[in-house]
């Protein structure tokens, strides 16, 4: 039977491309019946040949429809569809009618397409759709070796250069114009399918397709979007139209729950690229149902699931994301290459840490520190206390919620508390063990973390071990190992990773830069969650590290576009304190206040960097005349730097010395009413600076002579810091955990809003301090109800409260126990003291309280007329917006950090441009 | 070369000028919380008064191990502006009309002459307390140390004791959860936790009411009792300590006595010094005597830490003293000493009284013989008054001020000072610091954080 064909030429702004295209057309072996041009270009093109003109927004079922009007739908009738950036080999149109020739029960029947760079290179072959329901472009960048010579079944066909059976194109409906760009081809095959009839692809019909849509050559208007996000879009509209209707119904349920999971996704992908479009498409497919439904009529009866075969498998789908990714990262080192980013000096292999024997020295430090060895589940003294022993109190203590603190307010946590909800979730069943751990372990890690860090500096492995051991001996991270400070000890051991990751990130040092985009933005993602860590422990020091960053920024500008989101997940667990404490408190100044404890007394900046009448920080001279030294050595500037950026961080350390704080939570119980930070996370800083200079000098040295007398006196300072860390007496000690008499642990337990007053006498005041029946323990510090405690102390609640603490204490037996009702006040500790001996005979003369027995922690008195069963705990949820946004901030983050190991092909041509030095500890 | 020179000397001059001349002034940021004084309604004032001494078997003496008072105390004081005379036979408590009022203070006296018991004991009345360290005491033969402990209100008291002797902490059993009821009286015999210890010092710690504590320290030689005394509480150590009220009378009978009787050679003054501290104490303590009319000696010694020793005063010349103890290591001391008229003598315990600017009240016995020792330790000199009438205190010295009987006064300083009353009863003594009883304040600082 003869076929007619009629040939629909659809040209949009493209003049060049579509007069190749039409020659194409004319010049085919077979020619078309008839040539129809449909011009929706924005200013109609000239093409010597009369074209029907339409708008440039016309849907492609429009645009079919204006060029077959008038014409009969039959079986012998064919529509050859060919976009202007095609151009049909001349035997195309014969290879098609050749393919569809095999059986009738083929209607459509789509072109092998080959690139127009390369035109050997086949760009689409077929298309299917992926068991989630991605679309899939199965053959792709493969060379055309005639390996695909038959015609064979597929899922769908592209557009582009596709025939398909007129009758049978009317009988399903045509393109559908509700469907997204992008779905259109799939959606038109799917139905074709659907209504009992073939979908063949003809490998001999070959068009040199330019595929100016897909990237992003042609405007976007017509795709709504970027081509992320019309894939997206044609993935949940198949979704939405062909699943049954109950699954179609569901998937549109869970739509913004997969939306969400996706974006997750993208960033363990480490495309955060794609975020935008999940969002947006997800958002598109929630709010067009309508017409989504309206689409599924005449879809054919046929189920969409006896398409399955045609589908693809998961290992064509994994073969096919292992492709893109080779390319990606090919076209990445290529575009390197060319930046010269690749071009920095690797003079010689340097060893991994393992090789190095960093591992050693690392348990060396461990066995220095056996004074700190975890013996027991919590720590406290010094400026440590245990932090809960549930670990759903630290979470619900984290973020911008509900604080359960006193009396419970809504506003933001310490960010601090973050860092200790991730700490003691490493430990969940006893969250204060990884504390004790943290200070065992600190100085290893700091080893570790400076190691690392060095590595940017030199090759050298005995340069990098004494220049970390240095480090992590260093006088004020011991200081604050031994007081547990835990802020400092995180800041400390954080510090030298995030250099070497915003390095690598920017690409700076001798490691030049990520290989891949993927391993960039792994950067990228730990750089932001270790500054968020800094930024909560010491914000002096992230406020150094912005710095730095913005000086690594503008120095490497092309890569100002990643380094840009470094401070981004820093911004979302301090956004919500930023703006308590400077439009609440008015205090803009109390965001530099440390969440350290009980440090009371004002030390000078120098005494923070080390002791002088301790004979063994006057080691530290050789460091300092080490870094003196590295100014005078090539790449001087690189020293120079480093020093200037010393200076101001003394100069940030001597400001923060001068500052005080209201006293927190150890501080207030000592009687005190200010507190001034130690200054160990920036003399840690300044230590880090110090260490890097010197290491700057050993690195510069050629003579071995030279070498070998800056070894041995570095090797000796290191040894007088040694045996002061393993001789230094801890003020911290072991204790089980608990911070409040058992009864009121248990009855904390099982639930209560009951409130415990614990008072004290400190010389002529009463100290007290409101808790849950829990106690105070350390995630209760807050940095918002510290600096709010005067606003507070002006509320009529306080006032009653402290009246008839008042009364209790004087003993008169006038004390008003409603108020103490009000307040929900279940029981009052008085700590055992000598001073408080007076107070305790006061509380036992009160008729409103009765001795619930003398405790470890002191006496304890229940207040008459409570109980915990009749004040059950309050339903306060530990979310809120801001929480969850916080909360998603950095798991994205964290999820971009995590590093990933694609299946990559081993690809010989880009070997040249993988780093060697990768060790296991590169992340 | 030259460059890198200059980035030196750049490096090196801003690390200069920040460690040198850069001072940045010191900042407060943030608003402390200031504690709320809260107006309390005060606390009605009671005082205590341990009554007439305990005697083992009652008068008769016959129902051993069984304490009960024995002859009538006179009780002498000031209740706002009116006179306290009260005879008690028993314990008693008088309430206060004001709070922490200088004018509400009492004096209690009893000249015993029993069959177990002779001598003067006279004692302040005492608002309660939780904690005392009695820094006295001799449990050898004849001689009785009993603990009065008075609990005046309607909450049960549970009481620790710590014992320190000549080797330190006197380990034993009962020392914990002593049970002194409300409204009741415990006399606990020390001997039971530390017979025949002649040296010790004794802290009493109560869990619950505030007591009233004494010590009630007796000698009997053969049958004969001779002397009697209420000790009261010492204040907290510290490595000055100044006690007044050290008068020495009719040395040569009572040497003549010791000569003759060896169980009279407790009757030399002495100075015990309990060590508190983790170090060994090294003192001096200087006997110094009032207005120069009486010259004193100077002795020096060591106390263990935890430990407790007495040390002989020496042949001091009849006079008026003050004792002034500096340490090493923070002490608590008290002096002994004794009187004598007849064949038997009566002893006293002068107690460490802390240096203060007095604005107190206190009240004489009557039918005795009552003086002021007044030392003021310090580099100034001073001015007391005393009624209105005003005495020069030197510095460094001390004044003896002859008082009134069964008369009220009103005592004030312009720096600190230690007074204490010493009362003579026909040669029978005793020696009661003056208190300030002003230590409920009526406003209270609260903190709540």
């Amino acid at each position: 039977m003869v076929k007619q064909v009629t040939a629909i030429l659809v040209v949009h702004d493209e003049s060049v491309l579509a007069q190749r295209a039409l020659a194409s057309i004319k010049s085919q072996t077979v020619s078309p019946d008839r040539i129809v041009v449909v011009d929706t270009s924005q200013n109609p093109i000239e093409l010597g040949t009369h074209s029907i003109k339409l708008s440039s927004k016309s849907k492609l079922g429009e645009i079919v429809s204006a060029a077959t009007a008038g014409l009969t739908p039959s079986e012998e009738h064919w529509f050859w569809l060919v976009h202007d950036d095609s151009e049909p080999k001349t035997n195309s149109l014969a290879e098609l009618l050749d393919a569809v020739s095999v059986s009738e029960t083929i209607a459509q029947v789509g072109s092998m397409q080959l690139s127009a760079e390369n035109p050997r290179a086949i760009t689409q072959l077929g298309l299917t759709l992926s068991p989630f329901g991605e679309p899939i472009n199965p053959i792709n960048r493969q060379l055309d070796q005639s390996q695909h010579d038959h015609v064979v079944d597929s899922f769908a066909v592209s557009t582009s250069s596709m025939m398909v059976r007129s009758d049978v194109y009317e009988l399903v409906g045509g393109f559908d114009n509700r469907s997204p760009a992008l779905a259109t081809d799939f959606d038109l095959s799917i139905r074709i399918r659907r209504h009992g009839f073939r979908v063949v692809v003809a490998p001999r019909a070959k068009v040199v397709h330019a595929r100016l849509s897909l990237s992003g050559k042609r405007q976007n208007g017509w795709l709504g979007g970027s081509t992320k996000t019309a894939m997206r879009r044609a993935a949940i509209n198949l979704h939405l139209v062909h699943d049954p209707l109950p699954l179609a119904l569901l998937y549109w349920l869970v739509l913004p729950g997969i939306t969400l999971y996706r974006v997750f996704w993208r960033l363990a992908q480490k495309r955060p690229g794609h975020i935008w479009s999940e969002l947006r498409a997800g958002f598109w497919g929630s709010f067009t149902l309508p017409k989504r439904l309206l689409s599924r009529a005449n879809s054919g009866k046929a189920s969409f699931r006896s398409l399955k075969s045609l589908r693809a498998s998961w290992s064509t789908v994994s073969t096919h994301k292992r492709a893109d990714l080779e390319a990606e990262e090919s076209a990445n080192s290529l575009a390197a290459f060319e930046r010269g980013d690749h071009e920095a000096p690797l003079e010689e292999r340097s060893k991994s840490f393992a090789q190095a024997g960093g591992w050693i020295l690392a348990i060396l430090l461990l066995a220095l520190s056996w004074k700190l060895f975890p013996l027991s589940p919590a720590l406290t003294g010094g400026s440590a206390i245990p932090l809960s022993g549930n670990w759903f109190e630290l979470f619900a203590r984290a973020g911008a919620s509900w604080q359960p603190i006193g009396q419970g307010f809504f506003g933001p946590s310490d960010p601090f508390n973050w860092v200790l909800l991730t700490l003691g979730s490493l430990t969940f069943w006893s969250p204060s063990l990884s504390l004790v751990i943290l200070v065992w372990a600190g100085k290893a890690l700091a080893f570790i973390t400076a190691w690392k860090a060095l590595s940017l500096l030199t090759a050298k492995a005995w340069q990098r071990n004494l220049g970390a051991l240095v480090y992590a001996l260093l006088p004020a991270f011991a200081s604050a190992l031994g007081a547990g400070e835990y802020p400092a000890i995180v800041a400390t051991i954080t510090v030298p990773w995030l250099v070497y990751s915003v390095a690598r990130a920017a690409g700076i040092g001798r490691r030049g830069s990520a290989r891949s985009d993927a391993r960039t933005w792994s950067w990228i993602g730990l750089s932001g969650v270790l500054l968020a860590i800094i930024g909560a422990a010491a914000p002096v020091v992230a406020i150094l590290s912005l710095v730095g960053l913005a000086l690594v920024a503008f120095t490497k500008i092309r890569r100002f576009g990643y380094l840009f989101w470094i401070p981004l997940p820093l911004a979302a667990i301090y956004l919500p304190l930023s703006v308590y404490q400077i439009f609440v408190v008015g205090q803009p100044l109390a965001l530099l206040a440390e969440p350290t404890l009980g440090i009371t007394v004002n030390s000078s900046a120098v005494t923070s960097l080390f002791d002088l009448q301790n004979w063994t920080h006057w080691s530290l001279a050789l460091l300092i005349a080490f870094s003196v030294g590295a100014l005078l050595v090539q790449r001087w500037v690189v020293a120079l730097v480093i020093a200037l950026f010393g200076a101001l961080s003394y100069l940030l350390l001597t400001v923060t010395q001068a500052l005080s704080f209201p006293a927190d939570l150890l501080s207030a119980r000592a009687g005190f009413t200010q507190v001034f930070t130690t200054g160990h996370s920036l003399a840690a800083f300044i230590g880090l600076v110090a260490v890097a200079l010197s290491i700057h000098l050993l690195a510069a040295l050629n003579r071995k002579a030279a070498i070998r007398i800056s070894a041995g006196l570095m090797v000796l300072a290191t040894m007088p810091l040694g045996f002061a860390a393993a001789t230094l007496s801890p003020k911290v000690s072991g204790t089980d955990g608990t911070v409040v008499p058992l009864l009121l642990e248990k009855q904390a337990e099982q639930g209560t809003d009951l409130q415990l007053l614990v008072i004290n006498k400190k010389d002529d005041e009463y100290r007290v301090e409101l808790s849950s029946l829990a106690g105070n323990t350390l995630e209760d510090s807050n940095l918002a109800y510290r600096f709010s405690a005067e606003l507070n102390a002006k509320s009529k609640n306080y006032l009653a409260l402290s009246q008839v603490v008042g009364d209790l204490v004087s003993g008169n037996g006038a004390a008003d126990g409603s108020v103490l009702k009000q307040n929900q006040i279940g029981y009052l500790l008085v700590p055992n003291n000598p001073a408080n001996a007076d107070l305790v005979a006061a509380l036992e003369s009160s008729s409103l309280l009765e001795g619930a027995g003398m405790t470890p922690y002191g006496d304890l008195w229940r207040v008459l007329g409570t109980s915990a069963e009749e004040t059950p705990a309050s339903s306060h949820s530990p979310w809120s917006i801001t929480k969850a946004a916080q909360l998603m901030a950095l798991l994205g983050f964290v999820l971009l950090a995590v590093p990933s190991r694609p299946k990559v092909r081993k690809a010989k041509d880009t070997a040249i441009f993988i780093d060697q030095s990768e060790s296991e500890l590169d992340v | 070369m030259f460059k890198r020179l200059l980035s030196l000397a750049l490096v090196a001059g801003v690390f200069s000028v920040l460690l040198l001349v850069v001072s940045i002034p010191k900042l407060s940021v943030g608003v402390s919380v200031n504690p709320a004084e809260i107006a309390v309604e005060p606390k009605r004032p009671q005082l205590i008064c341990p009554g007439p001494v305990f005697v083992n078997g009652g008068d008769s003496g016959l129902k051993l191990g069984n304490f009960t008072q024995a002859g009538q105390a006179q009780i002498q004081g000031r209740n706002d502006q009116a006179s306290v005379s009260i005879t008690a036979t028993g314990i008693k408590t008088i309430d206060g009309s004001l709070a922490g009022s200088k004018d509400f203070n009492a004096i209690q006296s009893q000249r015993a002459s029993l069959k177990l018991a002779a001598g003067l004991a006279v004692a302040n009345c005492e608002s309660g307390s939780n904690e005392a360290w009695f820094v006295a005491g001799d449990n050898s033969i004849g001689r009785e140390a009993l603990l009065v402990l008075v609990n005046p209100t309607k909450v049960d008291a549970t009481v620790s004791l710590q014992i320190v002797g000549t080797n330190g902490p006197i380990q034993g059993t009962g020392l914990s959860g002593i049970s002194v009821p409300a409204g009741k009286v415990t006399v606990l015999p020390l001997a039971a936790f530390a017979p025949k210890a002649s040296t010790f010092a004794l802290q009493v710690s109560s869990r619950g009411a505030a007591l009233g504590m004494w010590l009630q320290q007796k000698t009997i030689r053969g049958l004969t009792p001779g002397g009697l005394d209420y000790v009261q509480a010492s204040p907290s150590e510290s490595k000055t300590v100044e006690i007044p009220g050290l008068f020495i009378r009719s040395t040569a009978k009572l040497a003549a006595l010791a000569a003759n009787d060896q169980d009279f050679l407790d009757t030399k003054p002495i100075l015990r010094v309990v060590g508190n501290a983790k170090a060994e104490a090294t003192f001096t303590a200087q006997v110094q005597g009032a207005d120069g009319s009486s010259f004193g000696t100077v002795i020096q010694g060591t106390v263990p830490a935890g430990s407790v020793k007495d040390f002989d005063l020496g042949e001091l010349a009849d006079g008026d003293y003050v004792v002034h103890v500096e340490s090493s290591e923070p002490i608590m001391a008290s002096a002994s000493f004794s009187r004598v008229a007849s064949a038997q003598p009566d002893f006293a315990w002068a107690i460490a009284v802390t240096p203060k600017k007095l604005d107190a009240g206190f009240t004489t016995v009557s039918g005795a013989i009552s003086k002021l020792s007044v030392t003021n330790p310090s580099d100034k000199a001073g001015k007391i008054t005393l009624n209105g009438r005003i005495v020069s205190v030197p510095a460094k010295s001390n004044i003896v001020v002859t008082l009134a009987a069964g008369t009220s006064y009103q005592i004030s300083s312009n720096v600190a000072v230690s007074a204490s009353q010493v009362v003579d009863i026909s040669s029978t003594v005793a020696v009661v610091p003056v208190l300030d009883y002003r230590s409920e304040a009526s406003r209270i600082k609260v903190v709540i954080r």
